[in-house]
């Protein structure tokens, strides 16, 4: 087989056929194989932060902190839930541009400037977490006990999403370094 | 708006089989890339003016998702030395030998040679090709000519 077999067979390919209502179900974000999950993801998270939030203020003593300190530990949430949609909307919009090139091009900088958010998410959760915590409250061991919970699996969250977004930067400046490379 | 987007599409679906399956290696993959080539080309429907032909904006959209929305490997992928002669597709379909030789020897580039190659292949102008990717015309050419020389060796390896 040479390019002029490659270039003939090429232009005979895809025969299969999806018919019109198959396409249409194919337009739907419920039937996406990947924003479907990740949306579902989203929702839970999102639902069970807002749980922490409300059940923080008698688990943790909420009311004898300092209202700054409260307002730190909605914030640092909130923070969290916005990096989290951020996120998603990056993944559901990978045309982002009117050629190839310029669309990985702004690719990479929204991943930079995410990745560089999702720092600021975890740091900003590790102040607040050791701040909120360690202002008057006589710890226990069980409370110890899920701090130290809270603190490891948040700090895992954020690591693998930190990791994830590295890896998409690598996957976009790979690219663009294969268009620039004459 | 919707009818119209059905109609264009299962009329140019060619184009989306085509690029679905140089881009993945598994049909479950090669289907769900199908099924987000064709959520985002459903997006964009709105935003297309009729600026170039419609196979244009179909193939721009369809390699641009097909780059962005990659997969992590399920297990370690290792393409043979030679392309198998009778490889033995796992759904079953007939599909010709050469048919398969082809999508082998094209899965083998990088993702951006196989969205140069593929323009080419279709019979797109090089100023066409520089236009949907974004590079200049000259550089076209000479990618068009290394990755022809890539293929050469692994067509006759």
């Amino acid at each position: 087989m040479d390019i002029d077999d490659l270039k003939s067979n090429w232009k005979n390919l895809g025969n299969e056929s999806f018919s019109e209502k198959q396409l249409q179900m194919m337009t739907k974000v419920n039937n996406h194989p990947t924003l479907k999950k990740l949306r579902l993801k989203l929702i839970i998270e999102a639902g069970f932060l807002t749980t922490l939030l409300f059940v923080y203020y008698d688990g943790f003593d909420g009311h004898t902190k300092p209202f700054w300190a409260n307002s730190l530990l909605i914030i640092c949430v909130l923070f969290y839930i916005t990096n989290n949609v951020f996120g998603y909307f990056q993944i559901k919009n990978p045309i982002q541009g009117n050629n190839i090139l310029n669309s990985v091009q702004n690719q990479i900088k929204t991943i930079k400037r995410l990745t560089l958010f999702s720092a600021v998410c975890a740091i900003l959760y590790a102040i607040t977490l050791l701040v909120f915590f360690s202002v008057s409250i006589e710890f226990t061991p069980s409370k110890y006990m899920i701090l130290v919970g809270l603190i490891i699996t948040f700090a895992v969250m954020f690591y693998f999403s930190f990791k994830r977004w590295k890896k998409r930067a690598g996957h976009f400046n790979k690219l663009l370094n294969e268009f620039e490379d004459i | 708006m919707q009818k119209t987007f059905l109609k264009t599409i299962q009329l140019h679906q060619n184009i989306i089989h085509k690029v679905s399956r140089m881009y993945r290696d598994t049909r479950e993959d090669q289907q769900d890339l199908f099924q987000e080539i064709v959520y985002q080309l459903w997006k964009s429907f709105p935003g297309f003016r009729g600026d170039s032909k419609i196979s244009t904006w179909i193939y721009r959209i369809a390699l641009n998702t097909s780059m962005a929305t990659f997969r992590k490997q399920k297990t370690l992928l290792e393409f043979p030395e030679n392309i198998p002669d009778n490889y033995q597709y796992t759904d079953q379909q007939d599909m010709s030998e050469n048919e398969e030789r082809m999508y082998e020897a094209l899965r083998q580039l990088n993702d951006s040679e196989k969205a140069i190659i593929s323009l080419f292949l279709e019979d797109y102008s090089y100023h066409e090709i520089a236009s949907i990717i974004g590079i200049k015309e000259n550089y076209v050419g000479v990618k068009i000519n290394r990755i022809k020389e890539k293929l050469k060796l692994i067509l006759n390896r």
